[in-house]
């Protein structure tokens, strides 16, 4: 297991967001988390990221306690994410938005800075590298030098995801990438997940739409109501009545 | 504010701010000057944008060389600008070189790192008086007061930035406005130590063994390499891997910290080095002086400071550069205008946050954003 889940809670306040959630990721899979609004899903990356710390229950990521570190130190075990609202460096342009994702893997500190020596200067140039490449796997070659908020919209999807790439995570966890896009966005976003696969990455995906998760995921994992509904690979969850009940009923246009 | 309202606005604003000082009278005369003002900068802007826009130049825009060229002249001519001046001006070129390394220094916390801080002098004050204090009864000589001072301040800078810098918001805003009253206070109470009011006197000038070094020209020189050494220092700081974390953490401290860019140790040494370049200012401070008291530390310094920044351009090493000339000779030049110095200074920067919110030399992240 590359990711193992136990039995994690979360409450705000009174409210239950998770409880008692537990299952595993294997490498190199596309996993998949979906369930209907509310259902808890970004509480549960952002648990698992260290935005919050859970009420309970244990992650261990590489078979390693990772439960409640900080964001950074995640981010340092090799697990980077992206936000179910864009959240990109608006006024830095686009290499620079990848550039920044490198910080984790690379180390030159403030003397390195300010006599810009030879290792810094080296360093700086791998990560321009690196950066740009990223930009060219995304497809983002062209706008390197615009800045990141003038990118239409499915462009600054792929952004961060270049820039989460950038960290050289094990594990990529994406919050609803195709929110908002239209099919022909949607179809190529998953070429791009099943490529990202490819390079090595596990991926763990929050999605909407059934019929996406349905093609590309090797698992899926249904929450409804911050509780664990079922898990298991497509076709298996499909069929299950108790799946058909929480999340497609409660959204018929899937 | 958008489109062709600002003009009709902003001379009716300036208007009512200066009614309580200038009776009815004389906030008509403003009023009618300001209308005269905007009406002329809005034909200029809508008949013939060309005059009008590139009054400000933007440094990003010219090519290696002529870059090369305008630094050499630059350096040229602060060299030989001793040469040229009277006794006072040069006092007062001194006096702005002091605050373009003070505002160079802030522009790390506030312009790159994006966090206020509002009582910013303290830490030049923390520099004076350690300065003063181990000059008047140690004799400590002036250069080896220079990193002393800085090291003061920065200490004093992880001692309020530590426990105030975990959280998030506008906190250390606070924090530090209450320093910089604290510190004042202290200094104007504790008599013994620091002569209260009164302030401490005779604190000795720059000197290497016998050759003494106090004059207005050779301040001058020590303060011009200064400012060299912090716009090298900074402006090498922006592009680089530690510039570029600060300038995201600015942006989004969630996805900056999902980066792994531990923000709250960021903020840490991007506050202490602030802290740090305001002590060493106050020890050229104290030195230049041979005087200080805690009146040269109020809360307007701190404020005048933030203004320069903001004024030249957050980020930007040459606006911030500017943005402090600007403050400190434009209004010495309006001397004569006693008071209401203050009142055209107020105006002239709403003015600027109305028709040039970036700054006058922006930041190239910024410049870029504007030409499209
Ligand atoms: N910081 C918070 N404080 C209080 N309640 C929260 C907080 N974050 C989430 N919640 C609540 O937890 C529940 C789960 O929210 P979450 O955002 O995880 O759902 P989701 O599955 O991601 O839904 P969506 O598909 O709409 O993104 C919701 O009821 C939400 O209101
Ligand atoms: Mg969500």
């Amino acid at each position: 297991m590359l990711l193992t889940i136990e039995r994690i809670a979360k409450n705000f306040g009174g409210l239950a967001a998770l409880s008692d959630i537990s299952f595993g990721i294997e490498p190199g899979q596309i996993f998949g988390l979906i369930g209907p609004n509310g259902a808890g899903k970004t509480t549960l990356f952002n648990c698992l990221t260290g935005v919050y710390k859970p009420s309970a229950g244990r992650f261990t990521f590489e078979d390693a306690d990772i439960t409640g570190i900080s964001e950074p130190k995640v981010a340092q075990r090799g697990i980077a994410r992206t936000f179910q609202n864009i959240r990109l460096f608006k006024e830095m342009t686009v290499l620079e938005n990848v550039m920044v994702g490198r910080h984790c893997r690379t180390a030159s500190r403030l003397w390195g800075a300010i006599t810009r020596n030879r290792k810094t200067r080296d360093e700086e140039r791998e990560i321009r590298t690196k950066a740009a490449e990223l930009l060219a796997f995304v497809e983002l070659s062209g706008p390197e030098d615009h800045l990141a908020k003038n990118l239409p919209y499915g462009h600054q999807r792929r952004l961060e995801i270049a820039r989460a790439l950038a960290t050289e995570p094990s594990l990529l966890c994406l919050d609803e990438p195709a929110a908002g896009m239209n099919p022909q966005e949607a179809g190529e976003l998953m070429a791009m997940i099943r490529r990202i696969r490819d390079r090595g990455v596990t991926v763990l995906l929050i999605e909407h739409h059934m019929r996406v998760v349905m093609g590309i995921c090797d698992r899926v994992a249904v929450l409804d109501g911050g509780r664990l509904v079922t898990a298991g690979p497509p076709d298996d969850v499909r069929g299950d009545p108790r799946v058909i009940e929480a999340y497609l009923g409660k959204a018929p246009a899937c | 504010m958008s489109g062709r309202l600002k003009y009709l606005i902003w001379p009716l604003w300036i208007a009512v701010l200066v009614w309580p000082f200038t009776k009815l009278r004389g906030a008509l005369i403003v009023l009618a000057a300001a209308a005269a003002g905007s009406a002329l900068l809005f034909v200029l802007r809508s008949w013939a944008p060309r005059i009008a826009l590139p009054a400000m130049p933007r440094l990003a825009s010219f090519s290696g060389h002529t870059k090369t060229g305008l630094l050499i002249a630059l350096v040229l001519f602060s060299l030989a600008l001793p040469l040229c001046l009277n006794k006072y001006f040069l006092d007062v070129v001194v006096t702005a070189g002091i605050y373009v390394v003070l505002a160079l220094g802030l522009n790390i916390i506030v312009g790159l790192a994006g966090l206020l801080v509002l009582g910013y002098i303290a830490f030049y004050a923390v520099g004076a008086y350690g300065y003063a204090i181990l000059s008047t009864h140690f004799h400590l000589n002036f250069f080896w007061a220079l990193p002393i001072g800085a090291l003061l301040a920065l200490l004093a800078g992880l001692l309020l930035g530590l426990p105030t810098l975990r959280l998030r918001g506008d906190y250390l805003a606070i924090v530090t406005l209450g320093f910089g009253e604290i510190m004042r206070i202290v200094l104007n109470n504790w008599d013994g130590l620091t002569g209260g009011p009164n302030g401490i006197m005779h604190i000795g000038r720059p000197a290497i063994g016998a050759l003494a070094l106090g004059r207005p020209t050779h301040l001058y020189y020590i303060v011009l390499a200064l400012i060299a050494l912090a716009a090298l220092l900074t402006s090498r700081l922006n592009r680089s891997r530690l510039g570029r974390a600060l300038v995201a953490m600015r942006e989004d401290e969630t996805a900056a910290r999902a980066c792994g860019i531990d923000t709250t140790r960021l903020k840490v040494l991007a506050f202490c080095l602030s802290a740090a370049v305001a002590g060493l200012m106050g020890v050229v401070f104290a030195a230049k002086m041979s005087f200080v008291s805690p009146e040269s530390f109020t809360f307007w310094e701190s404020v005048m400071v933030l203004c320069m920044v903001v004024l030249g351009g957050m980020a930007s090493v040459p606006g911030v550069i500017l943005g402090a000339l600007a403050l400190i000779v434009l209004p010495e030049a309006f001397r004569g205008l006693q008071h209401y110095r203050m009142l055209v200074f107020g105006a002239a920067m709403i003015a600027m946050m109305i028709f040039r919110p970036q700054g006058l030399l922006p930041s190239r992240r910024r410049t870029l954003e504007l030409g499209e």
